[in-house]
């Protein structure tokens, strides 16, 4: 029997897997996630994938030589207040600022809105005495007594978990180190986490927040993780099993437990690295991947093969400033809803979810939404949604859609092609805020589309962008899970180190200590999971800014024999200031940067599996028509024909308007595209009248 | 080339509608990520908009609200002194606070953009600058009886001449202030930030042609005034009075100055007038126009329901009659460093008492008020000069409203929790002072059916001597300043600010002083909460239970003022004795 490798992507409502073998044969499976006990569905699943082979449980796991695991438990967790109860300790004075803030309100101009649930409620914060000063010197010494008392009350309440976090710890974690000592040796079993080890960089909100949501997250995964562990083991897997992480690389199950706040915003950090491989089969190393779902529209712009990562997260209000994909995600899916405010069509981010979900579900919903305005419009077949296990409800698309079309003075397709244009707008902002506000100009970029609504909007949003390649792989709706299998083990590391960056104040010695510092750590780690020295690597960068500035900009740094020195310095400095012309607008050549922090970004290569390629079939795809369809698209209706995507191979060339239906996608080629299929299947769409190698010719030039 | 408002589908013009947001957040963001000082980086205290060639204003982002309604002013003044000489590349730089400004600390940096050599809009920055250029901290001298003691008064000028920086414009106003490089780094944000618009909206006019863009414009502007109309007609029709006071202004202390307001509710159209307010004050706390006009459209859009756009149209059916020559609307050269912080809320708080005999349902109680403290010197650690304008102290609760409770932070009516309060760490790495406490106070809290939010308590110890400056300025120190109860809620308490001195003694500081520190001094602020709203009798009993579980209200508040009965030892609400209580004191 064939070794298999499975990436799975464990959603609120579906889990997703794609299975592939030695071959490269890959198959898609979707089935029903089990809140609860999420590690049911996704025993599930594989069970599924052994009786659809008709071999016994056992014998199918023991084949499998690698799972890779995405999940969104500890973000539902949160989303649902189904977390730990969870303590929190900080400084005696300041019981608040964690649940304030910084006093950031959504709305502006409402004064009826009420603030976030608390994180953690009041009486479960403790605070105590003791201070370090921003030099790290001890001002204030600690005071034992009040950690004491901080343990009867977490006692009496039956805490699940602690999170601790001081000023400056960072700087000195001594006050830190024994309020863990003391609660660990007062609470056996309790988990607690301490902010200097998770997250060791200045801004006590953020440091503060990031730590509180670790330690409330923590014990549900590492309970998940212990019971799939040991459900695998015990059905015959002697393989790999590993989790995808927000900044795009994944981690051990035993590593994972003590950074869980890594795992928060995991959920679509599968996504870049799937773009970055379909990238590598059209040899383009700069992207930015589109995924469309339900509710959110997410994009990534990666430059150079590389993902951008961001410390800027957010999460239900809250500050998460662990290193992230930075992954720009707006309202906007199918079930966006279409509403006319204050005299302006307006579409999310308000949105209908799954239930009662858009009018044509049938389900109960009312209110007209993206999904509503494409069934209308034709370009969704009532048949064959979802390859036809679920039937759709023209009529009640067209009544909800009465809802926008009458204010409006239009008529129900008008107002659904409307809806149309105003979410790709939506769309085409959350792009630009991706690439065109990071000084990256999208026109160098091939659009890699993914999610089952993506392919329906993207070659308009490609057009509003002037981007003139798109790639939609034929496994698009399972996009996440394609790219958890080709992530690499990731671990990233951060060192403060306020300096000038200049002769005489920087101490090149010291900051050398930092980088191998990280950079052991990282290769310990890499040890610990299993990678031989030959696959690991790591690359530095620092957080610079100009002095006297109050945010900072990250730059690669310039280390080419492992060591950094002072002949460098002039060649940061450039990088920083063109960095920063292109980011803001301006620069300030000659001004002195001060250094905040040194970075690494340590890598373990993993093996990744082979996608088998199709025979070529040639041009002609005339075999694959299905029908011929009536759709709305511009000033009118148009008739084109509908393809069955299961057709569709290697070579053959379709020029919109046109519409392509995959059992989990519906692809629309507008009248200004056209499109190949290439060897594995993806559709690269691109202009009519230009020629496919010149456009991919002219991106990979860039 | 003559633009024709052509009538355009409405699709495109909410496509447009939502880049015109889109261009404001990118020019926020420049603001943001690269600004050197606090006043920018970390509490925002500024406000980008895009105007259309007759700033008219198009859209806004607001992260400090009351300096937002007041760009439109501030362009149309700037345009009429260069009527006939405004050239692609030119960039203007102004502060004047008597020519459509606010206060002098507010500098605006403004840039008209051209395309194929007509002008088509322009983008503004209004930021708070660290320093004016005068003998006070950070702008506020409260000995201040002239305008000129206020700082340096720059009339609209060209800052750059067809894309040429003016030397000499930045050198003569930079060699007037004490923090030359941080004010000169945040004026390039500011002019990183008009570029990034202006690349924007020609990749827009290039895209929709400008008949296009200027028929979409014009079909926002009218909906905005719709939707605001509609809004008004479901106000009851009449004349509403209300009136608040500031605890005194600072060069003759003898009195509360005044706001008296007049509102008249007729059909679809409000008109705020303010005849009869005090006149100017010999002191700092006067308003100006553009500031009375932004802080009236604020506190409307606050508390007014429904998805109201802050643009030129939404702005048309409220009319505000500010005759000149009261301190809403001082005669030159009154001194105004306080306007954009200490009228708006006695302006906010005045039209809250008018109209909520009108709307109770929509109205909120009042917000706490601000006093701050401003202070400079020389940080021996980074060995160089500060200037810290006090945002703790910026913090303060919004009042309870119909169905929800107030805030714990972002109420005072000039910033609405746009404001970001300080990162302690940042804080103490940027100034030489110890934070000792920030946290929320105890029965602070305006009772009501609806609480406020609760005030602070706030100690912050100085390592250095507060050299060359300190002052304490703002509002609230005495009763007839505190935010209103509303329908039986309850007032606020004042602020008070003590300073224990590390050589003994304590004192009581009163607004609108100097009051240095030195080395070991302690300055300990009790911040104010906001008003309560409705009976605090009827508030429900699990949430009255719950603020005493969060020792936010004590055992003794919860029983005299929300009679709810609650055994200190467990914690636990005698519900019998609670509605025995209660009833008592419905009779």
């Amino acid at each position: 029997m064939s070794r298999y490798s499975i990436g799975i992507d464990v959603g609120g409502t579906f889990t997703d897997y794609l299975l592939v073998d030695e071959k490269g044969t890959a198959e898609i499976y979707k089935v029903l996630s089990t809140p609860g006990d999420m590690s049911r569905g996704t025993m599930a699943g594989l069970k599924e994938m052994a009786d659809r082979k008709g071999i016994p449980f056992s014998d199918f796991l023991s084949h499998v030589a690698l799972i890779v695991h995405g999940t969104t438990i500890t973000t539902n967790m949160v989303l649902t207040g189904t977390y730990a109860k969870t303590g929190f300790v900080t400084v005696k004075g300041f019981t608040d600022y964690l649940n304030e803030r910084r006093g950031m309100k959504r709305t502006l101009y409402t004064c009826k809105e009420s603030p976030p649930r608390p994180i953690v409620p009041r009486y479960l914060i403790q605070t105590v005495e003791g201070r370090i000063d921003c030099e790290g010197k001890e001002f204030i010494p600690l005071n034992e007594d009040d950690i004491y008392a901080a343990c009867e009350a977490f006692k009496k309440e039956k805490v699940e978990a602690i999170a601790v976090s001081l000023f400056f710890s960072f700087l000195n974690p001594s006050h830190e180190l024994k309020v863990k000592e003391i609660l660990e040796k007062e609470m056996p079993g309790t988990y607690v986490c301490v902010s200097h080890q998770v997250l060791p960089q200045v801004r006590i909100y953020e440091r503060a927040s990031t730590t509180v949501f670790n330690a409330c997250v923590a014990p549900g995964l590492r309970a998940y993780v212990g019971v799939l562990t040991e459900k695998l083991q015990k059905n015959g897997f002697a393989g790999t099993l590993l989790l995808m992480q927000s900044n795009g690389g994944v981690v051990s199950p035993d590593v994972v437990v003590d950074f869980a706040v890594n795992t928060l915003l995991s959920g679509p950090a599968g996504g870049p690295k799937a773009g970055l491989f379909y990238a590598e089969t059209q040899n383009i190393s700069n992207i930015i991947t589109i995924d469309m779902g339900g509710t959110s529209f997410d994009s990534c712009l990666i430059r150079n093969r590389e993902p951008e990562i961001t410390v800027e997260n957010e999460v239900g209000e809250y500050r998460i400033a662990v290193p992230s994909l930075a992954i720009h995600t707006i309202g906007a899916g199918g079930g966006s809803i279409a509403e006319v405010e204050a005299g302006i069509l307006k579409v999310g981010p308000r949105s209908a979810g799954s239930a009662p979900g858009p009018a044509c579900y049938g389900l109960g919903g009312e209110e007209p939404t993206v999904s509503d305005a494409n069934c209308v419009l034709g370009y969704l077949n009532p048949d064959y949604f979802l390859g036809g296990k679920m039937k759709l409800y023209p009529d009640r698309a067209q009544k909800a859609m009465q809802k926008i079309a009458k204010p409006l003075s239009l008529d129900i397709f008008e107002a659904a092609f409307g809806s149309y244009t105003v979410v790709n707008t939506n769309m085409v902002q959350g792009v630009r805020a991706a690439s065109i506000t990071k000084g990256f100009d999208p026109r160098g970029c091939m659009l890699v589309v993914a999610g089952g609504a993506g392919p329906l909007h993207a070659c308009d949003i490609a057009k509003e962008l002037e981007m003139e390649l798109l790639l939609v792989p034929k496994a698009s709706s399972v996009f996440c899970a394609t790219g958890m299998l080709m992530s690499d083990l990731r671990h990233d590391y951060v060192r403060v180190c306020y300096s000038l960056l200049k002769e005489g104040h920087v101490d090149i010695n010291f900051l050398n200590s930092l980088l191998q510092d990280m950079k052991e750590e990282g290769f310990a780690t890499l040890k610990k999971e299993g990678i031989p020295q030959d696959r690991m690597t790591c690359t530095f960068s620092a957080d610079l800014r100009y002095e006297g500035q109050f945010n900072e900009t990250e730059v690669v740094l310039p280390i080419t024999d492992g060591k950094l020195s002072v002949e460098d310095i002039p060649q940061v400095q450039q990088a920083f200031d063109a960095k920063h012309d292109a980011l803001f607008g301006y620069s300030l050549p000659g001004v002195t940067l001060e250094l905040i922090c040194l970075r690494a970004k340590v890598e373990g290569h993993t093996g990744k599996p082979k996608f088998k390629e199709m025979a070529y079939l040639g041009p002609d795809a005339s075999s694959a028509i299905k029908e011929r369809r009536k759709v709305f698209y511009g000033k009118g209706f148009i008739t084109v024909p509908v393809y069955d995507g299961v057709k569709i191979g290697h070579g053959n060339r379709i020029v919109g308007p046109s519409v392509i239906e995959e059992p989990t996608t519906t692809i629309l080629i507008t009248p200004d595209f056209q499109l190949t299929c290439d060897k594995l299947g993806s559709y690269l769409v691109y202009p009519k009248g230009a020629s496919l190698e010149q456009v991919s010719n002219r991106l990979r030039q860039d | 080339m003559v633009i024709k408002a052509t009538r355009v589908d409405p699709i495109t013009v909410a496509v447009l509608d939502s880049r015109f947001d889109g261009i404001n957040d990118e020019m926020a963001r420049v603001l943001m990520r690269t600004s050197r000082s606090t006043v920018f980086a970390e509490a925002r205290d500024f406000a980008v908009s895009i105007l259309d060639k007759d700033a008219r204003l198009i859209a806004q982002r607001e992260y400090q609200p009351v300096l937002a309604g007041a760009n439109g002013i501030a362009v149309e003044h700037i345009a009429a002194a260069h009527k006939g000489n405004i050239h692609e590349g030119d960039i203007f730089i102004h502060n004047d606070s008597y020519s459509g400004n606010t206060h002098l600390g507010d500098l605006n940096i403004a840039k008209p953009i051209f395309y194929k050599s007509e002008l088509m809009f322009w983008a503004i920055v209004k930021g708070h600058m660290t320093d004016t250029g005068n003998k006070g901290v950070a702008g506020s001298d409260p000995t201040s009886k002239t305008i000129w003691q206020d700082g340096v008064v720059i009339p609209p000028i060209k800052l750059y001449e067809r894309g040429q920086l003016n030397t000499g414009v930045r050198d003569l106003y930079l060699r007037n202030l004490k923090m030359p490089d941080i004010v000169w780094g945040d004026i390039m944000c500011d002019v990183g930030a008009v570029t990034v618009a202006e690349r924007s909206l020609l990749a827009l006019l290039e895209r929709y042609s400008p008949d296009t863009v200027y028929g979409a414009i014009d079909s926002i502007l009218a909906s905005s005034e719709a939707e605001m109309r509609k809004i008004i007609r479901q106000i009851p029709e009449g004349v509403y009075y209300g009136e608040k006071s500031i605890d005194h202004e600072p060069i003759f202390r003898d009195k509360p100055i005044k706001v008296k307001v007049k509102i008249t509710v007729k059909g679809d159209e409000l008109t705020i007038d303010f005849t009869g307010s005090d006149p100017p004050t010999p002191g700092y706390v006067n308003s100006t126009w553009a500031v009375t006009f932004s802080a009236c459209h604020l506190i409307m859009n606050y508390f007014l329901p429904g998805a109201i756009r802050r643009n030129h149209g939404s702005l048309v059916p409220i009319k505000i009659i500010n005759p000149a020559g009261t301190w809403l609307n001082p005669t030159f050269p009154a001194p105004v460093a306080k306007a954009t912080t200490i009228p708006p809320q006695a302006i906010g708080e005045a039209i809250i008492l008018a109209l909520s005999k009108a709307i109770p349902r929509w109205i909120t109680a009042g917000a706490g008020v601000m006093c701050n403290y401003l202070s400079s010197g020389f940080n021996p650690r980074t060995k160089r000069s500060y200037v810290d304008v006090d945002f703790f102290m910026a913090g303060y609760p919004s009042g309870g409203t119909e169905g929800y409770d107030g805030w714990d932070l972002g109420g005072p009516i000039f910033q609405l929790g746009a404001l970001r309060i300080p990162d302690v760490e940042i804080t103490e790495l940027a100034k030489p002072a110890h934070i000792l406490q920030y946290e929320q106070e105890p029965d602070s809290a305006g009772a009501g059916k609806f609480r406020s939010g609760f005030g602070h308590r706030y100690k912050v110890q100085s390592l250095v001597d507060t050299y060359p400056g300190a002052a304490l300025v703002g509002i609230g120190m005495r009763d007839y300043v505190c935010a209103s109860g509303l329908f039986g809620g309850k007032n606020s308490k004042p602020n008070t600010v003590v300073i224990h001195r590390e050589k003994g003694g304590t004192e009581n500081i009163d607004v609108g002083a100097f009051c240095d520190l030195h080395p070991g001094d302690v300055m300990e602020c009790h911040l104010m909460g906001g008003g309560g709203f409705g009976d605090p009798f009827e508030r429900n009993v699990e949430r009255v239970h719950e603020d005493v579980k969060n020792r936010l209200v004590s055992v003794e508040r919860a029983r005299e003022d929300y009679g709810v009965v609650i055994d200190p030892v467990v914690c636990v609400v005698d519900l019998k004795a609670t509605e025995e209580l209660r009833k008592t004191h419905k009779r």
